[in-house]
Order: structure tokens, then C-alpha cells, then sequence
């Protein structure tokens, strides 16, 4: 963009969220030229506003000039969904914050984009509640950017990700109009479900200003378990095995021995440095619990889990989880390297053979994997370690991350689970659908966004 | 000489800022980030990408730059929540050191300070023979020329917050302690100085003006008031100088010693409702978490109720890092947050720490503010203990 006419734009967003919220100095604007992954581009500028109406003004305003817009939440993205446009605006949408209404009876919580998943978390225990979407990056990801890429976590299994817990939306459109999606009733038919095509959209059609969201009560009671196996495609297996018989766990974990061996050099837990470990959750009244985790045990036993062991108290869950809390850090410390995080999903019954292609797949490439699932859904996160300051390394992660999404396809399973497509995997959205689906993507995307100023890139579209 | 003084520099922290991987878990933890309404530029993890930079030769040490990187109190939270275990606190203080060294740093209120301390010896520009004024309040002692033990009271306990001064030396007389102190000759530690990347005065004059002043009087332990004192004693004039010729201790440290020796034992019941602030210095840098819990947990009839977010996990007041002399209103109005979001939901209206600094910024919060929370040091609360 010529600078006399950003010069101008940039003087328009000054009058609309007032001067100190919009950043444009070169220091200011590079520190918002990256997510989580290793892509970078240096936004034209960074605008931060405080209501639906300040953000219609801002997408008239670079609807009119067309310059692209990045809506951005905490920018934890692990697909590059909130990496800057070239020469486009980022929208960086924390200064929305509130959570504005917890309703017990209705079973919502109306909230602001900005606000922490944390902090939700937080607030709902104290009404004996819960949002089920549980990321990884709860402490840091807000509400709007989970919206934004579907997250899903580890309460999965059961309860599902996003898409299964919004009710509706408020969500300013690039040509400036504030709509509502969807109802604050539980049930709703009316018409085409807008909240579900904004649900994973990536800031490509607009920017959610409100969410209502589906809320649950908190389980009675939760027993959770450790199980050990000499080989992951046994745990894989008992996967399965548990549907089979079923019951459906709150939480199913799989860690593999890349990931055991590390936390264990990292925080000496002493875990048995067996082929696989798994945690499992279930959760029901104080009665009910104690049946389901005998027969998840004895389930295990029949598959030929090596050891099974149980936690009731607080404590003895949380050192248990340890394990699957530390996993991801103890990478870093142990190899000094940073992670090239891949994110797919098969059907459960597929888990084995998954497990099976990643480490083809690592050893062809001789890149060591390490691989964690929430294997209750399917599920599964193949770890690439690179040395972030050669490029080379990374690209040869990359390798290795594409060919596993690849495979995944022929086992018929989704080249995206909870992580999005973003800029990583735009190429492999036509591969999973087709070429029409793809156009069919685009020609929505214009109905919403017809000069593509939102998010352009991502996605593919 | 500052190039062999064995404070880390940038280079030692070249191969960990490339394992930062933008993961945003040190975002919520930052206390500035969040006075700040999650400015990404007021926070860690943009703090790291611009040392990044600026290492990289894509950025100049501009006025932005510098000014951001000046927007920290170096409390250390955000390390506790990094995947990778960026130490950004200490890189934080390289990177200033670099910018001093480059004449782009510091800010122009430390530079202030700076001078103060050559002039006066102390940061607020008092004179140096008022430094032991306090003393007269203390009641008839005698302070011994030469002693195993060297109160070391810093310049906050000395002229801003003298009650400090006052009841930790009430408690080592009450317990027949023999200690020497250096009166009118102490100066300042150079914990501010070292934060801010003024370190050349430090490395080259007070380490080792202050140590051989210590060691001159026979002293095998040192005790201080003030967090800040503690951790350049303890963790920073070791690297400068090589070990110390005498132990260092926090005052809570050594008061815990000296219950545990039997040496001070609580009687009577002091029915009060306090909560406890854990020091960054003390507390993040230097794993000092259980001693004041210790003492404070023997006090009878004292009910302590902890914060939600306590030891590893507790909120800066603001005051650290030269925060306070740099964003005067941003530091007090974290120590508000500090006081509202987690002192408060305790039901205690007594908050107690033992460091001067913190005192300061989270009284003058409580005032500014009216939040009515009375904050008091770990030495005042023993004192009420011991009704002495």
C-alpha cells in the first residue's frame, strides 16, 4: 500500500479506537508478526478495539481501502491462522474481555472474544460449571481464537470440540454489518446454522464480537487411571476396546516412549520407560464412577495393559497428569530444539495403524517423532523436533508432517483436527475434499467477504 | 572489569531466545501485560522477539525498543509458565546492559538514580548522615564495632520505610543477638542499578567496596532487610566477586533459624487475619518460599489464609526491575491489582512481606486506590508477636 494513503487509514483508525490503540511503530507492529509457528510477516498496522461497533468501523474502513484484516486473540495459533497479511491490519481483539452473563438455569455463558479460556474455566467452576473445549493452551488462548479454529483438547472424547459447544454468535462482517447467529436456546433450526460455518472459519468471513455458549455441570466424581503397554499399537487397540464395551471416558490419553523417555530426563518422574503409557478419566456420580473404572480396568487387563494404576484424590490426579502436563515442555529442555506439532485425526479403530505410519514415516525420514493422542477421538499429535535456527531442519519436519497428513487420508481420517489449516496446510484442504468443495469454500467466502480482506490466505481461500 | 564479571550477557542467552516458539503461555503471567490490556508489546513474549530482533541486526535499539524493553519488573512469572524455560527476566537485564553499553539505555529516570547513588550513596538523594536517624526510635542499644552478624538494613529501610529497620533490629536485640551494622558508611547494594543495565558501577566500585567493608568486621552472617539487597548479595556479587567470605540471609531466613534454635518463641496469641505476599526477589529468584510461611504459621492465634495465586505462582507488586522509578502510575496500579484481584478475596486486610520495596509500592496502592488493605513487614508482625 503507498504510504499517503496508509497514512490516511491509519489517521481514520486513530479516530475510531482513540490514538494509544493503534500501534505503528516498526518495534510495535514486529511484535505482532508471529503465532505460534515459525511463519512472519510484519503487519502495516495493529489496531486494537473495544467494541462490536468500533470493529464495524474498522472493517468498513479497510473494506473501503482494501487491506486485509487479521483478527487475532492471543495469537497461540499453531497453523500460522493469525500471522499478518502483507500490508494488512491486525486486529487484536484482547481488550474484549468480558465475560458478560453466566446463566445456571439456561445452561450459557455469554462471553466477549478476548476473554482467557482460563479465566472462563475459572468463573464457571464457581457455578459448579464447565465449557467442555479444554486446549492445551487454556491458561493463554482466548475464547475467540478457540471459536475461530474449533479447538478441541482433552475432554474430547467426550464431549466433543467447539462445534459442539457455541450456541451462537455476534460477528461484525467485512462490509461493517454486526449479525447474530444462532439463538440462546438450546435448541434452534432457523434456517442455514451460520454459528457452525463461523465455528473453525479462521478469521476468512468475519470477526466474532460475542459467543454464547453451551455450559455443562461439572462431573460428580472422576476416577482417573495410568496404564502401561509394551507396544502403542496394543494402546491404540485398547482404544477400541474400551468403545466396544461402551464406555466413553472423559479423557484418553496415549504417550509414547520419545515423549516418556524425555519427561522423564527432564523431571526424573521415574515412569516406566515401557513403548507407551495411557491416561484415562471417567466421571459419573460417586457410585456409578467406581463400576465404569473397574471395568476400564478390566478392559486393560484383557488387552494386556503391562501396569494399571488409579488415582482418586486431587493430588494423586495431579501427579499422574504430570506426566502428560510436562510432555510438550520437556521436549525443548531435553532436545534443545523447538517442535514442528502436527495435528490429525483417524478413526479410533485406525489408531493402531496410525501409530504404526508415524514411526515408518520418522524412520524413513530419520527424524526422530514424538507422538502424543488424545486417543478418546482419534486424535493424535506427531512431534517433529527442529533446530529453529536452521530453516533446513524445519523444512524436513515439514516433510515429515505433510507425508503423515497424507497417510492419514488413505486411512480416512481428517488432515485437521484441533489445530485448523491455517497457512501450514492450506494446500491439503483440496486433497482431503476436492477441487469443488474448495470452490464451494471460495464462492462462501465471497457472499460474506467480497473484496477477501478477511484473513486472506488462510485456509487455502 | 564488566566484561569478566560473570553476569550472564545476551551472547550466554543467543541459543535459548531461538527455542522461544511464540507458544503466548507467559502472556496471562505478566503483570505489565495485563495493566496493559494484553498490549502484546508490553509483554514477554513480545520482549523476547524484539531482543530477538534487535540480536539479529533487523532491529535498532530505537526509543520503542528501548522503552518496552524497560516495561518489565523482572518477576520472574513468566518463566515459571514457559514451555522451553526462557529465563526472560535475566535476558531482559542483558539486553538492558547491551543498551547501556550502546548509549541507548537506560531510561532517563535511572540514569537519575544513578548519580544519586555515586553522589549520595543511596537512590533517593539522602543525605548519607541521616542513613542511621531511625535508630533513636529503636530505644538504648549498643552496637558492637565487630560481629559475627551484619544487619545490612538498604537504602529502602533506611529512609522509606524505617518501621522495617526499626523491628528487625527489635527482634535481634530481643533475642540477644550480637550484630554490627555499618552505620552512616552503608550505601546502596546496586540491586537497581544491575536491573536497569547500569552494571559498570556495580562490577567496578560497590560490590566489592560493599564486601570488604562486611568482611572487615569479622562477619560470617550477613542479614538483610530488603528482597532486592538479598538477591544482589546472594546471587549477584557471588558471580562479580566469586564466593562471599561470609553467608548471606534474608531477615526471615534468619529469624527462622532462630526459632527453630529456640532462640525466639511466640507466647501469647496475636488474633489477626493476614495473608502473605511472596517477593519476587525472594520468592521466584532465590526459592525462598517456606521460611516466613514458618514464622508466621508459629505465631498462635494468627490466622493465615494464602493467596490464590501465591509462592511460584504470586503477582508482582510492581515495584521490581526499576518499574517504580520508570512507569511510577503503571507499577502502583499493578500493586492495586495485586492488592484487589488476590490480597483482598482472602478476607485479610493485612497483607504481610518481608520487603521493603514491595511495602512501599503496595501501601501506596492501598492509598491511591482506597482499598483500605494495611500492609505491614514480616519483622513488624513478629514485633506484634512478641509484644516488644
Amino acid at each position: 500500500m503507498e504510504q499517503a494513503k496508509l497514512d490516511k487509514v491509519i489517521e481514520k483508525l486513530r479516530e475510531i479506537v482513540g490514538p494509544e490503540h493503534v500501534l505503528t511503530s516498526y518495534e510495535e507492529r514486529y511484535c505482532y508478526s508471529r503465532d505460534a509457528t515459525w511463519y512472519r510477516v510484519i503487519p502495516a498496522a495493529v489496531v486494537r478495539p473495544h467494541t462490536a461497533e468500533e470493529v464495524s468501523k474498522i472493517l468498513r474502513l479497510a473494506n473501503e481501502y482494501r487491506i486485509p484484516v487479521t483478527p487475532r486473540g492471543s495469537g497461540t495459533s499453531l497453523t500460522g491462522g493469525a500471522v499478518p497479511v502483507e500490508g494488512g491490519i491486525v486486529l487484536d481483539m484482547t481488550r474484549m474481555n468480558r465475560i458478560l452473563e453466566i446463566s445456571v438455569v439456561n445452561r450459557i455463558a455469554v462471553v466477549e472474544p478476548g476473554v482467557l479460556h482460563a479465566e472462563l474455566e475459572e468463573e464457571l467452576a464457581k457455578y459448579g460449571l464447565f465449557w467442555p473445549p479444554d486446549p492445551a493452551s487454556s491458561a493463554a488462548c482466548t475464547i475467540g481464537g478457540v471459536i475461530a479454529e474449533s479447538a478441541g483438547g482433552l475432554r474430547g472424547a467426550r464431549y466433543g470440540t467447539t462445534r459442539e459447544w457455541v450456541l451462537g454468535l455476534e460477528v461484525v462482517l467485512p462490509t461493517g454489518e454486526i449479525i447474530r447467529t444462532g439463538a440462546r436456546t438450546l435448541k434452534s433450526v432457523t434456517g442455514y446454522d451460520l454459528t457452525h460455518l463461523f465455528i473453525g472459519s479462521e478469521g476468512t468471513l468475519g470477526v466474532i464480537t460475542k459467543a454464547i455458549l453451551k455450559v455443562h455441570p461439572l462431573p460428580e466424581a472422576v476416577i482417573r487411571m495410568f496404564a502401561s503397554f509394551d507396544r502403542i499399537e496394543t494402546a491404540g487397540k485398547a482404544v477400541g476396546k474400551i468403545f466396544e464395551n461402551r464406555i466413553v471416558p472423559t479423557m484418553l490419553e496415549i504417550i509414547d516412549r520419545s515423549f516418556i523417555r524425555s519427561v522423564n530426563e527432564w523431571l526424573k518422574l521415574g515412569l516406566p520407560e515401557v513403548d507407551a503409557i495411557m491416561l484415562i478419566d471417567v466421571e459419573g456420580t460417586r457410585e456409578g464412577v467406581e463400576k465404569l473404572a473397574e471395568r476400564v480396568e478390566r478392559v486393560l487387563r484383557d488387552v494386556g495393559a503391562l501396569e494399571i494404576r488409579r488415582a482418586t484424590t486431587a493430588k494423586e490426579m495431579a501427579d499422574l497428569y504430570l506426566a502428560r502436563g510436562a510432555a510438550y515442555s520437556s521436549l525443548f529442555r531435553v532436545t534443545g530444539k523447538t517442535v514442528v506439532p502436527d495435528d490429525c485425526c483417524v478413526p479410533v479403530d485406525k489408531l493402531p495403524q496410525a501409530f504404526k505410519m508415524v514411526r515408518e514415516v520418522s524412520k524413513k525420514w530419520g527424524i526422530p517423532v514424538y507422538i502424543l493422542a488424545h486417543a478418546g477421538d482419534g486424535n493424535f499429535h506427531a512431534d517433529w523436533p527442529a533446530d529453529a535456527k536452521k530453516p533446513e531442519e524445519i523444512e524436513r519436519a515439514l516433510k515429515c508432517y505433510m507425508e503423515v497428513c497424507r497417510e492419514v487420508l488413505k486411512l480416512g481420517g481428517s488432515i485437521s483436527a484441533e489445530h485448523g489449516i491455517g497457512l501450514v496446510k492450506a494446500k491439503l484442504v483440496e486433497e482431503e475434499y476436492s477441487r469443488k468443495v474448495v470452490e464451494i469454500m471460495r464462492a462462501i467466502k465471497r457472499i460474506f467477504d467480497p473484496n477477501n480482506i478477511m484473513n486472506p490466505g488462510k485456509i487455502g481461500l | 572489569m564488566p566484561a569478566s564479571s560473570g553476569l550472564p550477557t545476551l551472547k550466554d542467552f543467543e541459543e535459548k531466545l531461538y527455542l522461544c516458539n511464540h507458544c503466548g503461555f507467559c502472556r496471562p503471567a505478566c503483570p505489565v501485560m495485563r495493566r496493559r490490556e494484553m498490549d502484546e508489546t508490553a509483554g514477554p513474549r513480545g520482549r523476547m522477539l524484539l531482543i530477538h530482533g534487535w540480536m539479529s541486526g533487523e532491529l535498532k535499539p530505537t526509543k520503542p525498543l528501548v522503552e518496552k524493553l524497560y516495561l518489565c519488573t523482572a518477576c520472574r512469572y513468566c518463566y515459571v509458565k514457559c514451555p522451553p524455560g526462557l529465563e526472560s527476566d535475566k535476558i531482559v537485564e542483558a539486553a538492558r546492559y547491551e543498551l547501556v553499553k550502546v548509549g541507548a539505555g537506560p531510561l532517563e529516570p535511572h540514569r537519575i538514580v544513578a548519580s544519586r547513588i555515586a553522589d549520595y550513596n543511596n537512590p533517593f538523594a539522602e543525605p548519607p548522615s541521616n542513613r542511621t536517624a531511625w535508630l533513636k526510635k529503636v530505644g538504648p542499644i549498643e552496637i558492637p564495632e565487630k560481629a559475627k552478624v551484619l544487619y545490612w538494613v538498604g537504602c529502602m529501610a533506611s529512609y522509606r520505610v524505617q518501621t522495617t529497620a526499626i523491628t528487625t533490629v527489635k527482634i535481634l536485640k530481643h533475642a540477644n543477638v550480637e550484630f554490627t551494622m555499618l552505620g552512616n558508611d552503608e550505601g546502596c547494594c546496586g540491586s537497581i542499578l544491575l536491573r536497569t543495565g547500569q552494571r559498570d558501577p556495580v562490577v567496578e566500585k560497590y560490590a566489592k567496596r560493599n564486601v570488604e567493608m562486611i568482611a572487615a568486621k569479622g562477619v560470617e552472617t550477613l542479614i538483610t532487610s530488603c528482597a532486592e539487597c538479598f538477591r544482589t548479595f546472594y546471587m549477584d556479587y557471588p558471580k562479580i566477586l566469586g564466593e562471599l567470605p561470609f553467608e548471606v540471609l534474608h531477615s526471615s531466613q534468619f529469624f527462622e533459624r532462630l526459632m527453630k534454635d529456640g532462640v525466639l518463641k511466640f507466647g501469647e496469641e496475636l488474633p489477626m487475619k493476614i495473608t502473605y505476599h511472596d517477593p519476587c526477589h525472594l520468592g521466584r529468584h532465590a526459592g525462598v518460599y517456606d521460611e516466613p510461611r514458618n514464622i508466621i504459621k508459629a505465631i498462635p492465634g494468627l490466622e493465615f489464609v494464602e493467596m490464590l495465586r501465591s509462592r511460584e505462582e504470586a503477582r508482582c507488586c510492581g515495584a521490581g526491575g526499576g518499574l517504580r522509578y520508570g512507569f511510577q502510575d503503571l507499577s502502583i496500579a499493578m500493586a492495586a491489582d495485586r492488592l484487589r484481584e488476590d490480597v483482598i478475596p482472602t478476607g485479610a486486610r493485612v497483607v504481610v512481606t518481608p520487603c521493603p520495596s514491595c511495602i512501599l509500592n503496595l501501601r501506596d496502592a492501598s492509598r491511591q486506590y482506597g482499598l483500605g488493605v494495611e500492609v505491614i513487614d514480616l519483622t513488624d508482625l513478629i514485633c506484634r508477636a512478641l509484644r516488644i
